[in-house]
């Protein structure tokens, strides 16, 4: 461990003053990432600022929005009554992340923001665009089965980790910030990652120090249908070799709405909107479930290795459908 | 022997409660006064030269007190005997990617890893070969091992009676590098009084750590002292000494200082062996009936092109699994910049079956003879390898015990039959074999005036029970309370004890105990009738009995005396025995022997594999600890479906870096993985082999769920797969 100071701010006023004034300083929340992130020297924070304890956790809930805010532990948010009642499609892509113990420490805020797991991004020693600019992307050329097929560039094929993020996506939630030079901010989720193009250590679209204070998911419809297929390399404690979040608004037999949200295929949860299009307006046949989950992967750039995360993808689409329908 | 346990009982872990409540000692836990903590750099390259490197910054560094690199590290004159042929920090030379560069001493653990990241070093790289494609050209044959793994083997005329076969298969298999990742990373802990050492080692073989250390610092055995209270589980990476336990000792002396080492979880994947990919081409050769004629078993593994001592002997299970009168076997090492691989539960047979039971199961379908029953007309009648008869040979109960009690007979035959909503459910079985191993191995068994026993070996705890079942046999032949035994072991100055690796532990040290407690009741009873104080003075000590702590007169039970009593009166109050054991040729041979049987449910959508019923039969002796040995084989079906569907250590196809070096990102099972698991141990007791009985079992257990787990899979889905590990995308349909 390298040293670093460590603060607590008492307030988000503090938080915010402590973030604009410092150099090299870095949020740290529930920590199951951040530290992770030390110990594997990839990042190395002059000052840990613990938001921990501030005012930031709970969860809202009324007519017309679910707020879940920064600090709300992962296992909180997937236990909420109301949570499960209203939204399942979080709880269930909570559950199918990490482990219970992991979970019990996980912020909402922290978990969406999760650094990618790629694995030459986790290993100080090889070079990686998004740890180290310009010094290359050594996945491109290396092992690449679990890596990206959608939205990747020449630079980096980085996947974002985040169930939650994906379910999230699929709900069209979107983040309430902090800036440093105050006031709030509102941010899509859509908009909260950005695409590596070439520039993959420009993770977000967070302005430095900028903080999440919550996340809302609005209310559009009373009976929203969702599922949440997560295929991975063993039955828990694995990120998503694809992951697929679908939240669908069905009347009178017709898809009014769909939203497909896809982990562990691209740098952010993936819109599979060529496929969301294709849904609307149909009578979900499987035909027509088949023929969306087809389009789900349009645009997709495979490596060699990871080339049968096409197939894989559109078959998760097809089950997550076929389940928010069932 | 007094029986003390029933197989649905038996004793607890003796060092249970130590391990729960976190008393139990391993090597990193060790405390010294005046330590200092050493952190080791890795190479970044995997092959070429250390041309220049740069310590300031780390020298500088918050609580740093030396860096040592190949310039200022002393050199080694006697560095032979360790795991690994080449010892770091003695060169300049870059064999495998995180090869130790520097090592950091320091006054925190923490102090000395963040510096060894200030260490700068300059490379002459050249290109690695990091991939086995282009290792293969270079294959060669490697060198007999410990006179019975031969590099190859011939019996009649396999090509030929392959050529003429009726029904002929040509098989290739491929099966991972991959790690053993136990919990607790190697450790040392060294501190020198003089020119006298103690090491605190996370090792399964203290005794050669002693003898290897001696002869590394030149200095007698007698002023070493290796010590282990416990092991955070082996599976073969902590047979012996690594060059970082030698190194950590030698930097130990250059500071002055106690100096305790652990490696980083990524240094488990360089430096601390692993078992090596194979490639295995099998051709088999059978008559309509089923019955094999030919097999023809040539395999190639992975190896470091520095470091050729190691191969993994694939192809012998060919030699004595199943009857067949022509059998040619072939081993090949393919040369990579890689660390050194070591033995790893299960060796050998371990990546060997998986060849042999997937044929034979793909042959039982082109047949149309049921997979068990193929197995059956294939029973070895004796080991034509070393062409001796079986001491006992349970094969053919072991495949109709787990057929019957797992339901084979309600199987369909055909493929894919068997659904539930979205998934397939296969069923399908393989074999389990491994050597019965033996070795040399001796402990002393004493009683004191308190009728307290002990039992002292040179062995070490690796996880397995090895204090539990010492004790049941002390207690058993000495006819005292498990409560009375003690056993000491984890110093390597106690009576000489074995690797506690290759499963020979119970077999080896526990026949030591059985015969050093036999000896010691003997013993007993002469010191008795030598003795006018005592009320069996003057008989024939051979005439006596000794059972339930006391000896007795058979002819008159009112002249008795305890096993305390007796030893009250001796020199010491104590009287001991050692018990030695030497295996003897006895004209036949045994192996341990098992069958596994799997349900797979497969969701050929999404590729969702999981295992959903698993037994093991296994014929391994007689059971001297029931809880620990049903553990074992738990532990290693378990074992078997990481391998099965998981592991696999990837090295980087340009730099030859391990790319998965974490649990994060290597997966072992977690319990969601893990069915309900059923053990039978069948009746196979046989005291041919060693006096106790036993048979090997901690590793034939994890053979076999490999190919069991691989069958099943064709059985529910006809993808029939024969890469390991089988992943999702290789299900789809």
């Amino acid at each position: 461990m390298l040293n670093f100071a460590y603060a607590r701010p008492d307030s988000l006023e503090a938080a915010r003053a402590l973030m604009r004034e410092t150099d090299g300083a870095a949020f740290i929340a529930g920590g199951t990432d951040m530290l992770n992130r030390i110990r594997d020297g990839v990042d190395a924070p002059d000052i840990l600022v613990d938001i921990s304890r501030l005012d930031l956790d709970g969860i809202d809930f009324d007519d017309a929005r679910l707020s879940i805010r920064a600090m709300a532990r992962n296992t909180a948010i997937a236990a909420d009554d109301r949570v499960r009642r209203h939204f399942p499609l979080i709880a269930d892509a909570i559950e199918a992340g990490a482990s219970p113990q992991v979970r019990n420490f996980a912020s909402a805020a922290g978990n969406i923001l999760q650094a990618t797991r790629c694995p030459y991004f986790r290993d100080a020693a090889s070079p990686c665009n998004r740890r180290d600019p310009g010094s290359g992307c050594s996945a491109i050329a290396g092992e690449s089965r679990k890596l990206g097929i959608l939205g990747v560039s020449a630079f980096c094929i980085a996947t974002h980790g985040s169930d939650l993020a994906v379910a999230l996506a699929a709900l069209d939630a979107q983040v309430i910030t902090m800036p440093t030079s105050g006031g709030r901010r509102v941010l899509p989720i859509a908009e909260l990652h950005r695409l590596p193009e070439g520039t993959p250590e420009a993770v977000t679209n967070l302005e430095p120090g900028e903080m999440i204070l919550r996340i809302e998911v609005p209310r559009v419809s009373a009976d929203l249908r969702s599922a949440y297929v997560k295929t991975r390399d063993r039955a828990s404690f694995g990120y998503a070799l694809v992951s697929a979040g679908v939240a669908l608004d069905v009347a009178d037999g017709r898809v009014r709405s769909a939203r497909i949200a896809l982990g562990g295929v691209a740098p952010r949860p993936w819109r599979a909107t060529a496929a969301e299009e294709a849904l609307r307006g149909v009578s979900p046949s499987g035909d027509a479930i088949r023929a969306a989950a087809a389009l789900s992967t349009a645009g997709a750039t495979p490596t060699d290795d990871n080339r049968f995360k096409i197939d894989l993808t559109r078959r998760v689409v097809e089950r997550a459908l076929a389940e928010a329908l069932a | 022997m007094t029986a003390l346990t029933d197989l649905k009982t038996g004793p607890s872990r003796v060092e249970g409660r130590a391990k729960v409540t976190g008393t139990a000692r391993y090597a990193n836990d060790t405390m010294r006064p005046g330590m200092a903590h050493l952190a080791f750099a890795g190479a970044a390259i995997a092959r070429g030269r250390v041309t220049a490197i740069d310590t300031s910054a780390a020298e500088a560094a918050p609580g740093v007190i030396a860096v040592y690199t190949h310039l200022n590290l002393p050199k080694l004159t006697q560095p032979g005997g360790m795991r690994e042929a080449i010892v770091a920090l003695q060169g300049d030379v870059i064999h495998y990617a995180d090869q130790f560069i520097a090592g950091v001493v320091a006054e925190t653990p923490a102090a000395a890893e963040a510096a060894t990241r200030l260490i700068r070093a300059a490379y002459d790289a050249e290109p690695p070969v990091s991939t086995m494609d282009a290792a293969m050209a270079n294959a060669f044959q490697p060198e007999q091992w410990n006179g019975f793994r031969t590099p190859t083997s011939s019996r009649g005329d396999a090509d030929a009676a392959y050529a003429a076969a009726p029904v002929r298969i040509d098989w290739t298999v491929e099966t991972a590098m991959r790690q053993h990742n136990p919990i607790e990373a190697n450790a040392t802990m060294a501190e020198w009084d003089g020119d006298r050492v103690t090491i605190w080692n996370a090792d399964q073989y203290i005794v050669e750590t002693r003898e290897i250390a001696a002869r590394t610092f030149e200095i007698p055995e007698e002023n070493v002292t290796v010590l282990i209270d416990y092991v955070g589980g082996g599976y073969g990476c902590k047979v012996g000494p690594w060059p970082h336990t030698m190194l950590t000792a030698l930097i130990a002396r250059e500071v002055g200082r106690p100096v305790r080492m652990a490696l980083s979880r990524r240094q488990m994947y360089s430096s601390a062996g692993y078992m090596p990919a194979t490639r295995q081409r099998l051709r088999m050769g059978l008559a309509e009936d089923g019955r094999l004629q030919a097999i023809v078993h040539e395999s190639v593994c992975q190896g470091p092109a520095h470091d050729p001592q190691y191969c993994e002997w694939a192809a012998i299970p060919s030699r004595y699994l199943y009857a067949c009168e022509n059998v040619r076997t072939q081993h090949r090492v393919a040369p990579m910049h890689c660390g050194a691989p070591t033995t790893m539960r299960a060796p050998h047979e371990g990546v060997g079956i998986f060849a042999l039971d997937t044929a034979l199961d793909e042959l039982s379908y082109r047949l149309g003879i049921d997979p068990v029953e193929l197995r059956l007309r294939n029973i070895a009648p004796r080991d034509q390898h070393f062409d001796l008869p079986w001491s006992t040979n349970a094969q053919a109960e072991v495949y109709r015990t787990g057929a019957e009690a797992f339901g084979w007979s309600d199987r369909p035959a055909e493929v894919g039959r068997l659904r539930d909503g979205d998934e397939l459910i296969g069923i399908g079985m393989a074999s389990a074999l491994r050597p019965n191993t033996k070795t040399n191995a001796e402990a002393r068994v004493s009683i004191d005036a308190e009728g307290q026993v002990t039992v002292a070996s040179a062995t070490s705890e690796i996880g397995t029970g090895t204090p539990t079942a010492l004790s049941i046999v002390a207690a058993e032949e000495l006819g005292v309370p498990m409560d009375r035994v003690t056993v000491r072991m984890g110093d390597a100055s106690l009576p000489r004890a074995p690797f506690v690796a290759g499963s020979v532990t119970m077999n080896s040290v526990g026949s030591a105990v059985l015969l050093g407690a036999r000896a010691l009741k003997e013993r007993l009873a002469e010191a008795a009738v030598g003795d006018e104080a005592s009320p069996l003075f003057g008989l024939d000590a051979a005439a006596l009995v000794a059972n339930d702590g006391a000896i007795a007169d058979p002819a008159d039970p009112t002249r008795r005396e305890t096993f305390a009593s007796v030893a009250a009166r001796a020199d010491g109050g104590e009287v001991s025995a050692l018990g030695a054991f030497a295996p003897e040729q006895t004209g036949s041979n045994s192996r341990s022997l098992g069958a596994q049987f799997v349900e797979v449910r497969v969701d050929p959508l999404i590729g969702r594999i999981r295992v959903s019923r698993m037994l093991g039969v296994f014929a391994v002796g007689r059971i001297i600890s029931p809880k620990t040995a049903r553990s074992q084989a738990t532990g290693g079906m378990i074992w078997g479906i990481g391998e099965a569907l998981m592991e696999k250590t990837e090295l980087d196809p340009v730099t030859a870096r391990p790319v998965n070096a974490s649990f994060l990102d290597n997966y072992v099972p977690v319990q969601g993985d893990v069915p309900d698991i059923d053990v039978i141990f069948v009746d196979d007791a046989d005291t041919d082999p060693n006096p106790l009985g036993s048979k090997s079992i901690g590793e034939v257990v994890s053979t076999g769920v490999a190919p069991a787990i691989a069958n099943a899979i064709y059985h529910a889905t006809g993808k029939r797969l024969t890469r390991l590990p089988i992943t999702s995308e290789m299900v789809l349909g």
